[in-house]
């Protein structure tokens, strides 16, 4: 595994597993079979109505807590600074943890300046090793980069072959944020697997479309 | 699952890299965060979800 080193000092593994779109039914066993097999990040949020099921996934893996990197959002419902502490002890609780180790603000709307100035604070206390944001383009970044009391550590944006975000790496590296994908596989969408210059390389190494992608994000 | 995790044994040449770079379209494959229709329907989708989930409810027995 790969580990990013945070502006803060924090690793985190490179390479994880998230559970958008996951339903409850489902998302305990994907979780205990990610563990399993060996992933060591999972990535949730509030607004997937799904991170009950992660904490209870983790906690019968039998892994130590301390082993996995947890990843959840604040969902802009719970915006403002207020709102946004007390979803954060919500989500705690429902992790059945009593950190997290990346708290993202999901969208760049409504109050996530009150949003973040609660994370500030829930960082101090100890509760989240590390904050960040999520969906800031550039110029989100540098805003909130700027004037808030602590940097975010983390942009988790879209990011695929077919959405490189060159422009954003660059500023986001400016800045020390630590850039994350979502839709890493750009979903599928632009029958992604499909494409022959990625079959081609594939068949080259004797690896998977999915393969290759992930060894170009990393 | 275990596929995936099973990237760290090859690497890409730079022409492989250079074919990936080629792909690139600039543009999100879903949607962009700063057309005003987005945000609009983000403000629906907020306020729509805090209505079905009974949010109220849900966070009063947290």
């Amino acid at each position: 595994m790969k580990y990013a080193t945070l502006l803060n000092g924090v690793k985190m593994p490179m390479l994880g597993y998230g559970v958008y779109q996951v339903t409850k039914e489902e998302c305990e066993r994907c979780v205990l079979d990610a563990l399993k097999v060996g992933y060591r990040s999972i990535d949730t949020a509030q607004s997937y109505f799904n991170e009950e099921e992660v904490g209870s996934a983790i906690e019968k893996s039998g892994i130590p807590r301390n082993e996995v990197f947890l990843t959840t959002k604040v969902w802009v419902e719970n915006y403002g600074y207020e709102e946004c502490k007390k979803s954060v002890k919500i989500s705690l609780k429902k992790l059945k943890t009593d950190y997290i180790d990346l708290m993202l603000l999901h969208q760049p709307f409504a109050d996530y300046y009150g949003a973040w100035r609660a994370l500030e604070e829930l960082y101090e206390e100890g509760k989240l090793r590390a904050i960040g944001i999520s969906n800031f383009y550039p110029d989100r970044m540098v805003d909130i980069a700027s004037f808030a009391k602590i940097r975010p550590m983390v942009n988790q944006v879209e990011v695929h072959p077919h959405n490189q975000q060159a422009g954003a790496k660059e500023w986001n590296e400016k800045y020390g944020l630590q850039l994350e994908a979502w839709a890493p596989f750009g979903e599928g969408r632009g029958s992604m697997f499909e494409l022959p210059e990625l079959r081609d390389i594939a068949d080259k190494h004797n690896k998977t479309v999915a393969q290759v992608i992930l060894r170009w994000h990393l | 699952m275990e596929e995936n995790l099973n990237v760290f044994d090859f690497e890409l040449t730079a022409e492989d890299m250079a074919e990936i770079a080629a792909l690139d379209k600039n543009t999100s494959s879903f949607f962009s965060h700063t057309d005003p229709n987005i945000v609009e329907w983000f403000v629906k989708m907020v306020e729509e979800r805090k209505k079905q989930q009974n949010s109220a409810e849900e966070k009063k027995s947290w």
